[in-house]
């Protein structure tokens, strides 16, 4: 049961306060996941970073940077949002959890399913903050997310995409409210009509959301496979485990065709960029 | 303790609080009753939602501490003259009539969104967020605005009308949206739509439900429940928990009454065995009762109940039916059986296990309790071998219906308190006079040392009609002295109060090559779980409301019911019959396939017509002999017809997306409307000295607008204006005697009695101005409003008041009236859908979903189509996402709503309608038939068809996945 409730008005604060109070203190963004009754964790100690002003959006040099506090609906409103980024945040069905829940909230609690992840992973996005000391950092999202390091994160830097790079987003639930079973994203760019530069990821196959970089590699500087043949790189490149939203045979199987149609949609959207200019 | 400031509704609060506690716990503290807990604070029902600086937040998901300085809005705000800050237990928002509403809430009112009212405040709230950033919003920002919050009730169509309803009045417009279609030029209330009598007070989020009227210092109760689902209770020592400060009573199976009971509220004698102990050393359920436990706070009782020390034996579990049947299956009462009449002669108790206790059956319903059999029985007409010999065609299918829960979003509650000696019980139930009478009964009391007050119900939708939990916190109090809640958990209401039994039908037709059905047989097989509640008559009724649709000279039908350890089954709304439905619709539509005929032509050359027979109901009775039935009136013509011209049937369908086929279905349905020979409800009406009325009716309003009804009725008949009746409703030192909510017998049977004590109540006042006016009741007619006039003049209801209740008058005029009858007046309807399926995922979208339905006049149009909506969505969810999933040991993997998956507001069809076909019975109460449950019977079997069109596969088990779809499609 929560003793302390703690609301910093610095970064420093926060990250000092964090580090007396120890493993058993959380910071609090939106509150969605820590404090619901449904949640595994049970923090002795709340570290409010809601006064820390982090709820922002900037350019900065090609690139987004979205502070940990900004909420779901906010991100769906602001004008700067890429498209895909905005589909991903939509996909978080429940108005008033998107109200409430944040950025941050959804990178630091590294959901297997994210339903921000996969998106934020193929369009490269990194996480800045501080870490137990107080310390700058920064690394790429995927790191983050492999790792999972103590952080106050403070911001998600996302690179606005590249001239004719496409990103395309999905999800498969069994109702409008459901916690998905997959999510799915790719990105890519199109050079002289072959794959340029993929990224894939998926959430819901695994403890964590995964790049998949090995049909990243098979499809990269080739000309886009038939479906079946992307199918395949996906199925060897995952290994889910059955539980009550799927069994694991299915969730393979919708991977599959959720991914590959990810695949199709950014790679028809994509535009070569040399293409482009000829024209 | 810290401080927290922040806006309540406009004026600045300072508060203490917790770390811990969250806003909704702190608001109710403030007396901010409207912020509901639907969920436990897990944030999937939305019930709780309040504006944070304008934005919809569920108040469960924040902490207290979180709003310092934010401005929290609740529903309060939308009616300007509310005052602040009342107590709990006396509202924030005044219950005064003459209160304005806002144009949101009246809109809501009007439109008849507002059902059982426990999710109204916070869908007001999110409404209202979306008008404040969208002057105009589209139906998709209107469902996102709305699509965090659960209603079970209202199907969410009509929020659409509301919303449209509000913006028409806010821009003048002079021609405002029809809410509803209107019957009966010839009536001035029945068949038009009228506010529903308690929606005004519900959309205030005013004091209503049992939770309401807790006062301060009540004890509370919590029960320690069993972790296994087969086991006996070896060791039990409660001695640490009786010994912590603030416990008041510790119940178990070693001080409980000795007294065997049935859950179901049934009519007495029950044709469900007594089963049940109040607690019992064997454990039957994951979740069965070991222990309860009164203290003063819920957090103390909660300690003391892990101060419990229980010990186990484990037993092997029971958890599906070919297990139940099994010979040498372990058997989930193995104690005694005895009969209070009809005892079999072989009946053989040698080997009873004593720790079982016993099994108690009212009369026999040849149940076989070693066996796993709780009850049996198989009867038909004709000769069904001969029937089947004279078929060219015949097919064989077997069905199966999955377990799914009614998920009220107010959980199963009650409040009970002494009161000058006597017991009172706040209940929150849809059968105060069966509660009354076993509460009495398991006390041994006297039933007029009970009283039993249903105040509004959250929801219920059969799940209330059983008695389980209100007899134990009455035990508490009765011993104790003590005024206590006990107020079930969301995962309670999962795995302790009530479910649909999951069913195996096996399903065998015959049918000449022109489709002349000439025989049916239907196999049932039902799991009742862990008690047999409803054992036999739920399974019965899933014969009794499907075979009945088709004329067929040859139809046998067996049931049989079988115990387990499954989490408790019971009343559904719908009560068998959608399941039943299921398999009879999905067998005639696999019939047409197999004759090579339209799915509609098969129906429309079998099905029953006014006029028709129903012989079958002669061995369909509700554990004893029925009785044939004529059908008075079937609107299933027109209802066919119009429904099969708006979806376009037999025109086929194509999607641009290639993973995507289209198909269409559809199903006929009926029910009942309450139980000839069995139902009886009574009502009461007194003039008042100013020649208004106060109407008292034991009928038992769940939200589906019965009170609008029973009101209705006595206006109709009395030529007054809506306003002029007050009612009390089920309350059993008021009001007369009524079975209850269930059978879909509130317009017939509760609507009737209404309606026959204002025609008594007319005579009266006919004979009195005869006497005024010195005319004959010939010459005399009632004139609206409130006046009866004569060839020679008129007298008021006014001057007839005080004519009767001065001191030469003839007294106070108060009349009576009953109903029960031997005739049955059936809904019908026909269900039509088409759906999306798509081949490499295998998910289903329902695109378009048209339920028409016959309730012959239609009492409140806009409530009854609400009904059906509300009943189509459920079952849309039972047939496509909804189940509840079981462990190897019968332990219920998703107890909460979200990952049980209820159908929210996004959930709904992109087209969906619900249409009145007016047909004139004349039994019921100006016509009028029931509407609700009928509406939960035809969404499985015009879905499964639907895919069937479209991909064509045959889904014969509930839930219709994505996996089931595709493994089907041999895929992948």
């Amino acid at each position: 049961m929560t003793m302390g409730f703690h609301r910093p008005t610095s970064l420093a604060h926060a990250t000092e306060l964090k580090a007396s109070l120890g493993a058993g203190a959380f910071f609090l963004a939106g509150g969605t996941e820590l404090n619901s009754r449904a949640s595994r964790l049970d923090p002795l100690h709340l570290i409010d970073i809601s006064a820390l002003e982090l709820d922002f959006l900037e350019k900065e040099r090609g690139s987004l940077v979205i502070g940990a506090t900004t909420t779901i609906q906010e991100l769906i409103e602001a004008p700067p949002v890429p498209t895909p980024l905005r589909q991903a945040a939509l996909n978080i069905t429940n108005r008033n959890i998107r109200n409430q829940a944040t950025l941050g909230g959804q990178v630091a609690n590294n959901k297997n399913w994210g339903a921000l992840l996969p998106a934020l992973l193929v369009m490269g996005a990194r996480i800045r903050g501080l870490d137990e000391r107080g310390n700058h950092l920064e690394m790429e999202l995927r790191d983050y997310l492999d790792e999972h390091p103590p952080a106050l994160l403070v911001s998600i830097v996302v690179p606005l995409p590249s001239a004719g790079r496409a990103t395309a987003v999905d999800q498969f639930t069994r109702s409008a409210n459901d916690i998905p079973m997959v999510t799915v994203a790719a990105s890519m760019g199109r050079r002289l009509e072959r794959v340029h530069r993929p990224l894939l990821a998926v959430g819901g196959v695994a403890d964590r959301v995964l790049r998949l970089e090995q049909p990243e590699a098979l499809l990269d500087g080739g000309v886009l496979p038939e479906p079946a043949a992307i199918r395949r790189m996906i199925r060897s490149a995952i290994s889910p485990v059955s539980d009550q939203k799927g069994g694991a045979h299915f969730k393979r199987h919708i991977t599959c065709v959720l991914l590959t149609n990810a695949i199709y949609t950014a790679f028809s959207a994509a535009k070569d960029p040399g293409t482009e200019e000829m024209g | 303790m810290m401080k927290v400031r922040f806006f309540l509704d406009g004026s600045p609060l300072e508060l203490q609080t917790t770390a811990h506690r969250r806003l909704r716990d702190l608001l109710q503290a403030q007396g901010v009753i409207s912020a509901r807990n639907g969920c436990d604070g897990h944030g999937s029902c939305g019930a709780c939602a309040v504006l944070v600086d304008g934005r919809l937040m569920n108040s469960c998901l924040l902490l207290a501490l979180q709003v310092e300085g934010r401005d929290i809005r609740t529903v309060a705000h939308l009616s300007p003259s509310h005052p602040l800050h009342g107590g709990k237990g006396d509202a924030r928002v005044p219950s005064n009539p003459e209160i304005q509403l806002s144009d949101l809430q009246s809109a809501f009112v009007d439109s008849g969104v507002v059902q059982c009212g426990y999710c109204t405040p916070a869908m007001l709230l999110a409404v209202k967020e979306l008008l404040d950033r969208q002057e105009h919003p589209s139906q998709e920002q209107v469902k996102d605005a709305l699509s965090g919050i659960f209603c079970r009730c209202t199907g969410y169509q009509q929020i659409f009308t509301a919303v449209q309803l509000a913006l028409s009045r806010r821009a003048g417009a002079n021609d405002l949206p029809a809410v509803a279609p209107s019957f009966r030029k010839d009536l001035r209330f029945v068949g038009k739509a009228t506010p529903k009598v308690d929606a005004p007070h519900l959309a205030r989020g005013g004091a209503a439900f049992v939770e309401d009227r807790v006062p301060p210092g009540t004890c509370h109760l919590k029960m320690l429940r069993s972790p296994h689902a087969h086991a006996y209770i070896s060791s039990l020592d409660t001695s640490r928990a009786q010994a912590l400060p603030g416990v008041h009573y510790v119940l178990t199976h070693r001080n409980c009454p000795d007294v065997y009971y049935t859950h179901a509220g049934q009519g007495f004698p029950e044709p469900s065995p007594y089963d049940r102990r109040m607690f019992s050393r064997k454990l039957r359920h994951v979740g069965d009762r070991v222990a309860a436990v009164v203290a003063d706070t819920p957090e103390i009782a909660s300690r003391a109940l892990a101060l419990i020390d229980v010990e186990y034996e484990v037993l092997e579990p029971v958890l599906d039916i070919d297990h139940a049947a099994a010979p040498g299956a372990p058997p989930v009462h193995g104690g005694a059986v005895e009969y209070v009449t009809g005892a079999p002669p072989d009946l053989d108790n040698d080997g009873a296990d004593p720790r079982d206790g016993k099994v108690i059956y009212q009369f026999p319903i040849h149940g076989d309790p070693r066996r796993n059999i709780a009850a049996r029985v198989d009867g038909g007409i004709g000769d069904i071998q001969k029937g089947f010999a004279q078929a060219d065609v015949i097919i064989e299918r077997e069905y199966r219906t999955s377990q799914v829960q009614c998920t009220p979003l107010e959980p199963h509650v009650v409040f009970t308190r002494m009161e000058e000696g006597r017991l009172v019980i706040h209940a929150s139930t849809q059968v105060p006079w069966h509660v009354r009478r076993i509460v009495s009964r398991l006390l041994g009391v006297r039933e007029n040392q009970v009283r039993v007050i249903k105040e509004r119900t959250g929801g219920a939708f059969g799940s209330k009609q059983d008695i389980v939990l209100e007899e134990v916190a009455a035990w508490c109090t009765w011993v104790t002295g003590k005024p206590i809640l006990f107020r079930f958990t969301r995962e309670e209401e999962f795995i302790a109060s009530r479910t649909r039994h999951p069913m195996e039908i096996r399903m065998k037709l015959g049918a000449r090559k022109d489709g002349t059905l000439t025989a049916m047989e239907m196999d049932l097989r039902a799991n009742t779980g862990p008690f047999g509640s409803h054992c036999l008559t739920v399974p019965m009724n899933a014969c009794s409301k499907s075979l009945p649709l088709f004329l067929c000279d040859n139809v046998f039908f067996r049931v049989t019911t079988y115990y387990s350890n499954i989490p408790p089954t019971g009343a559904y709304q719908g009560y068998g019959a959608p399941k039943g439905s299921f398999a009879v619709q999905m067998a005639m539509a696999e019939l047409a396939a197999e004759l090579g005929m339209d799915h509609l032509e098969l129906l429309e050359k079998n099905r029953v017509r006014q006029g028709s027979m129903l012989e079958i109901l002669r061995c369909l009775g509700e554990g004893r002999e029925g009785s044939p039935q004529l059908v008075h009136s079937c609107g299933l013509g027109p209802a066919l017809k119009k429904g099969a011209h708006d979806i376009a049937w037999g025109q086929r369908e194509q999607s641009p997306d290639p993973d995507i086929r289209i198909g269409k279905g559809l199903a006929i349905v009926q029910q009942g409307s309450g139980l000839p020979d069995l139902d009886s409800a009574n009502a009461a009406i007194t003039m008042f000295g100013d020649g208004t009325f106060m109407l008292l009716s034991g009928g038992t309003d769940l939200g589906t607008g019965l009170d609008t009804v029973t009101v209705k009725m006595a206006a109709e008949c009395l030529s007054i204006p809506m306003e002029h009746v007050s009612l009390v409703a089920a309350d059993t030192d008021v009001t007369p005697f009524d079975v209850g909510a269930y059978a879909s017998s509130g317009t017939f049977f509760s609507g009737g009695a209404a309606l026959n004590a204002a025609r008594s109540m007319k005579r009266m006042i006919l004979d009195v101005a005869s006497e005024m006016l010195h005319e004959p009741v010939e010459n005399l007619r009632l004139v609206f409003p409130s006046t009866v006039e004569g060839k020679s003049g008129s007298v008021s209801y006014l001057d007839i008041a005080r004519f009767t209740q001065g001191g030469t008058g003839r007294g106070q005029l108060s009349a009576t009236g009953s109903f029960t009858t031997t005739k049955a007046s059936f809904p019908y309807g026909a269900h039509f859908c088409q759906v999306a399926v798509n081949v490499e995922t295998g998910q289903v979208r329902v695109q378009r979903y048209y339920a028409l339905q016959d309730c012959g006049t239609p009492i409140n149009p806009e409530l009854a189509q609400g009904q059906i909506y509300g009943g189509v969505l459920k079952t849309i969810g039972h047939s496509l996402q909804e189940e509840m999933l079981l462990d190897e040991n019968g332990r219920c993997l998703n107890p909460d709503l979200l990952s049980y998956r209820v159908p929210m507001i996004n959930d709904i069809p992109r087209d969906f309608r619900a249409e009145l076909v007016y047909t004139d019975d004349p039994f019921g109460p100006y016509g009028g038939k029931s509407v609700s449950e009928i509406s939960c019977n035809g969404a499985a079997p015009a879905i499964a068809s639907a895919i069937h069109d479209a991909v064509g596969v045959w889904i014969r088990s509930w839930p219709f996945t994505p996996e089931k779809i595709l493994k089907a499609m041999g895929k992948p």
